[in-house]
Order: C-alpha cells, then structure tokens, then sequence
C-alpha cells in the first residue's frame, strides 16, 4: 500500500464522515434525531435501504463464494423483489399513517405493550450481535491481509461509525451511505473493468464467461428441488422471500430508511427501486467473483489466500517441510492447469469438438489434483494450525487488490470495504438506539422533554456502538462469515414475522396469545436448531408458521375459556 | 390518555387501509417490478444453460 493509497483511503473517508457530519448537525427533537423530520425522497431512501444491506462483508464473502461455489448464490435474492411489493402494499401505509418511530411501536397499537416490548427486545439481541460481527468481519481480513492490528481495525471502522451517527442521527447515516453508495458501485465498476483487462491477451470477456461455465461457475438457476440444497430456485423464493419480508418488514435498521420518507409514495418507491436494483447488483458482485476465479486459471494463486496462516506453517519448523512439499505440488498443478486453460480457449476459438474434449479431460485430471491437494492442505492446518480457519474463499478478492491493481485504486477497493462496514453499521446502530429510547426508555419515563430524549439517544447510540466494538473484538472465528449472520438473523427473523404477519392479516388474534404464540415459537426455534441440522433459511418460515398457528391456538383456547 | 388507537380499531385499519390508496397506480409499479424479476430469472436460466 503506497501513499497515494493512503492519501486516497483518508481522503476518501474523512470526506465522507466529515461531510455527513457536518450536513446534519443540532437534531432538537426525536422526530428530527430518529427520522430526519420525515422528509427523505425516495432515491435517498432506495440508496439508504441498498446501503444498510450491502456490509463489507457482502464485498469480501459474496465474490469468494463465485470464486468457490460458482454464481449459484444470486438464488438467495429472488425472493427479494417479491418482499419489496408486499411490505410496499402492507406495511408502508400502516407505520406511514400511525406516525411510528420504529416497527415495533406499531405492536402496541395493534395488540399490547408486552407484545410490543417482547419484539423490540428480540430486534435488540438480534440485531446487537450482528452489528458486532459486521465490525468484526471487515477488520479479520483488513488485518490478515494488510497486517493491520485487528483492535486497531476494529476502533477505526467503529469509532468513525460512532462519530457521525451520534451527532447526526437518522439523516448522518443516509447522508453518508450516498456516497458510500458511490465508492461501492464505483469500486466494483473498476474491479471489474481491471479484472477484464488483466486476462491475457487471446482471452476475451466472452471467452472468460465461456472457461467458466465449462467449470461449472455460471449455475445461476437450478430448478431441481432438494430441502438439502441450501441454494436453488425454491429455496430461494421461499425461504429468500421470508427472511427478506422479516429483515425489510420487520428489522428497524431497514424499517428506520423507509419511516424517514416524506410520504407513503416516497417510501414505496424507495423499496421498489431496492427491489429492481439487488438482483443486478448482486449478479455484479458474484460476476467479480466468476472473473477472479478465471483469472486464477491463467495466474497461479497462492497455496492459502489466508497469509497469516501461511506465515504460522511457513515459521513452524515441524510444519514448514510438509508446507513447502504442498507448495511445490500447488506450482506444478497451477502450471499444468493453466496449460490446460489455455487449450481450452484455442479448442473453444478453432471450434473444433476433438481439442474441446482433449482440453476438458485435461482439465479434470487438474482439478482432480486441486482437490487432493487441498485436502492435504487442510490435513496439514488441523495439525499445524487447528486455531485457524481452513477456507480462505473471505480473503480472495482483497489478496487480487493488493497483489494486482495499480496504485490509488488498491486505496479506493479498501475505502469500497470501509465504506460498506460503515454504511450497514452505521444504520443498525441508529436502529438499536432508536428502539432503545422509543420502545424501551420512553415507557419507563413517559414525560420527559424531547431534548432529554435526543441527548439519551446519543447516549444509546454510543453505548450500542461500544458493545458492538467490544463484541467484535471478543468474536470467535467462524467457518463462513457472511452465514455466520444470516445464521444468527434467520433464528430470530421467523418469530418476530410471525408476530407482525399475525398483525397485518389475522384480525381476530390479541395480544396475549400472541405474545405467549411469540415466546413459545422462538423457544422451539432454537430447539430445532440445537438438535438438528435443518439448512438456516428455513428457519424463518418454521419461526414464523409457528407463531401463526401458536397464536391461533392461544386465541381459540382463550374464545372456549371465556 | 393512551397515544394510540384501541387495537380494533388498528386491526380493521390494517384490513381496509391499502383500499383507499390509489392501488390501481401501485399495481402497475409492482408488476414492473414483478416482470423484471421473471426477466432475470429466465436470462439466467438461459446462461446456466448456455454455457453449462
């Protein structure tokens, strides 16, 4: 990393979070602090909800999953546009016209302050550990890979974070994600562009889409149903559908974007713009990805992307023999894959089917050797390294930057990651302390003047922000980070759907039996997922069917009772 | 005095309130928005095929 990267970086983010900070300065009351006075277009709201969605992690985990798994993932987000029209149609005029701060408000003018108190407690646990690791996930592969200390990380992406969202609220945070937005979609336009570019001469953008489907990369649709497939079409619009009705519906982090509008036609546009643009932009970013992994067909890659874990072998002298014998058979491989690569682009440009085949057998007998190559390597980490994580997919695309892209824009790819830590984060942690004050704090001390209030939203603000750093930096190391969350939302998401779907559609049920349908369904939740291995999506259809039909239960017993 | 409604009055509210809001427009957005998904859905299923 040069000066001019560095120069690039701070300038970047400085501009940002002073420009944000600076804008949106001296909330008086909470409808200004929480919400921006309500007077957010619906472009604004549309990059705000795009921006809370797309995490670093989102910019590091979704290419090295192509890079690994092929585009397959773009499926997770069908269900997605679907998601967008119900909760415009549903939900928008409901919280519009009850004048809500957050969601959850909404539960004690439909069923009781309980209900509503049990949901928002939900969305805090929830969302409060997930905060932690969007700050978490960014700073383990910025350190690994720029040898950055990961407290350091971790206070500089949070700290900022902190700054601006205390001082400006609600309109700091959307300010900011604009042009985060900018440096992401900017980021992601020259990644690509380069990435094309640094493909050798004879391989063009359609040959290098072409060397990837003959490996299997480019399976965006697969209609056959399998419960066990945790990627298809189905799995997509059903359980895709569900989790994003309850992370659009029901998270106050993307909840709190579309409040903000200026009416209820600005907050359904708003949603209808993220529901024709994430199809796309996450086809872009898995793209990125199927083009690293063409690149690396023509470029040896390293053994491990994960560098440290590399150094740990290379340093160990009772592993480092078994680590250059492996490295050895990597080099030999990489070579011989890259012969066979580039065979298949002459076979594929002659049009002639005898040298396609010859190319793809070749081809097989490599991977074949990859294969056992990398079960070696991991044979090799549990040994030498047990502590570490054995995928590297997290690490791909950042290793590409710093090796490969030119100066000033390995500066730029960073501030697209920072940014997008930043954005996500910044709007979860102006969602905890929305929730906190308005569904917690406001009802233990109902009379206090709006000042007091806003100043306890700062203070929440901070608060939230400190723990999510201190969670952060206690986190364990998990297999995949990007399923670490949606792990983690997916137990909580489906219970907390339920209760509002039984709001919206299912009149005759009160609050008791709801809050006790609630309660009991979130239990049986984390039940099944302690003693089963049901794939994590389906969790929020079980979590929210489970309190719909709980609930009805409760009703009828509470009807024969009487 | 409690700030909101009584929660009937909130239930039929949630039963009613789209009606009055100029659906007629909005169906119009979300079968756009509907169409370019089907799009998609089929052009990537034309890729996978394609370069299978």
């Amino acid at each position: 990393v040069s000066f001019l990267d560095w120069a690039i970086l701070g300038a970047t983010l400085l501009f940002i979070v002073g420009y944000g900070t600076w804008r949106t300065r001296g909330s008086r009351d909470l409808n200004a602090y929480l919400l921006g006075n309500r007077q957010a277009q619906w472009w604004s709201i549309g990059l705000s909800i795009i921006a809370t969605q797309a995490s670093a992690i989102t910019f590091l985990s979704v290419p090295g999953q192509a890079y690994d798994d092929g585009m397959r993932f773009i499926q997770f987000y069908f269900g997605l546009p679907l998601a967008m029209v119900l909760i415009a149609a549903v939900a928008v005029p409901i919280f519009h016209r009850l004048q809500v701060f957050t969601a959850y408000e909404y539960l004690e003018s439909r069923f009781d302050r309980p209900t509503r108190v049990l949901a928002a407690s939900l969305f805090l646990v929830q969302r409060g550990l997930g905060n932690g690791l969007s700050l978490y996930a960014p700073a383990l592969v910025l350190s690994a890979i720029l040898g950055w200390n990961i407290s350091l990380t971790v206070w500089l992406i949070g700290g900022l974070m902190i700054g601006y969202t205390m001082v400006g609220g609600t309109r700091a945070v959307a300010v900011t994600q604009q042009w985060q937005v900018a440096v992401i979609f900017t980021g992601m336009v020259v990644a690509g562009y380069l990435l094309v570019h640094y493909l050798p001469a004879n391989v063009g953008f359609g040959d290098a889409l072409r060397v990837a489907g003959h490996q299997g990369k480019l399976n965006l649709v697969d209609f056959h149903f399998d419960p066990k497939d945790r990627y298809n079409f189905w799995s997509g619009m059903t359980g895709g559908l569900f989790l994003a009705l309850a992370y659009f519906g029901t998270d106050q982090s993307q909840v709190q974007r579309y409040l903000a509008g200026r009416s209820i036609r600005e907050s359904r546009l708003g949603l209808l713009f993220n529901g024709l643009v994430k199809v796309p932009m996450q086809f872009g970013i898995l793209l990125i990805g199927v083009l690293l992994f063409v690149f690396y067909q023509f470029n040896a890659p390293p053994l491990t992307f994960n560098r440290p874990v590399r150094e740990q072998l290379a340093t160990s002298t009772q592993y480092a023999p078994a680590l250059r014998e492996l490295e050895q058979r990597h080099a030999t491989i990489a070579a011989a894959k890259q012969a066979a690569n580039a065979n298949l682009v002459n076979a594929l440009h002659a049009d002639d089917p005898a040298q396609l085949a010859n190319a793809e057998a070749r081809l097989q007998v490599t991977n074949a050797a990859t294969q056992g190559l990398r079960t070696d390597l991991q044979a090799l980490l549990k040994q030498g390294a047990p502590t570490a994580e054995a995928k590297d997919t997290d690490y791909i695309f950042l290793s590409f930057v710093l090796r490969y892209m030119p100066h000033g824009f390995i500066g730029l790819l960073i501030a697209m990651v920072l940014s997008a830590a930043m954005s996500s984060s910044a709007a979860g942690l102006n969602a905890l302390a929305s929730t906190t004050v308005v569904d917690i704090y406001c009802l233990a001390r109902p009379k206090d003047d709006q000042q007091h209030y806003v100043a306890v939203s700062r203070w929440a603000t901070v608060l939230w922000g400190v723990l999510g750093i201190g969670f952060a930096l206690f986190a364990a190391r998990l297999e995949n980070l990007i399923q670490a969350v949606n792990i983690l939302g997916s137990l909580f998401y489906g219970p907390i759907l339920g209760i509002f779907v039984v709001a919206f559609f299912m009149p005759l049920i009160r609050g008791k039996a709801v809050f006790w349908a609630a309660i009991l369904g979130q239990l049986a939740v984390l039940l099944l997922f302690w003693q089963t291995d049901i794939a994590y999506l389906w969790y929020n259809i079980i979590g929210c069917f489970l309190v719909m039909l709980l609930a009805a239960i409760g009703q009828k017993l509470a009807r024969l009772s009487r | 005095m409690n700030k909101y409604p009584e929660p009937d009055a909130v239930a039929a509210t949630s039963q009613g309130s789209t009606k009055a809001d100029e659906e007629g427009n909005w169906r119009a957005w979300y079968l756009l928005v509907l169409a370019v998904l089907a799009v998609e859905i089929v052009g990537f299923a034309l890729i996978t095929n394609y370069f299978a």
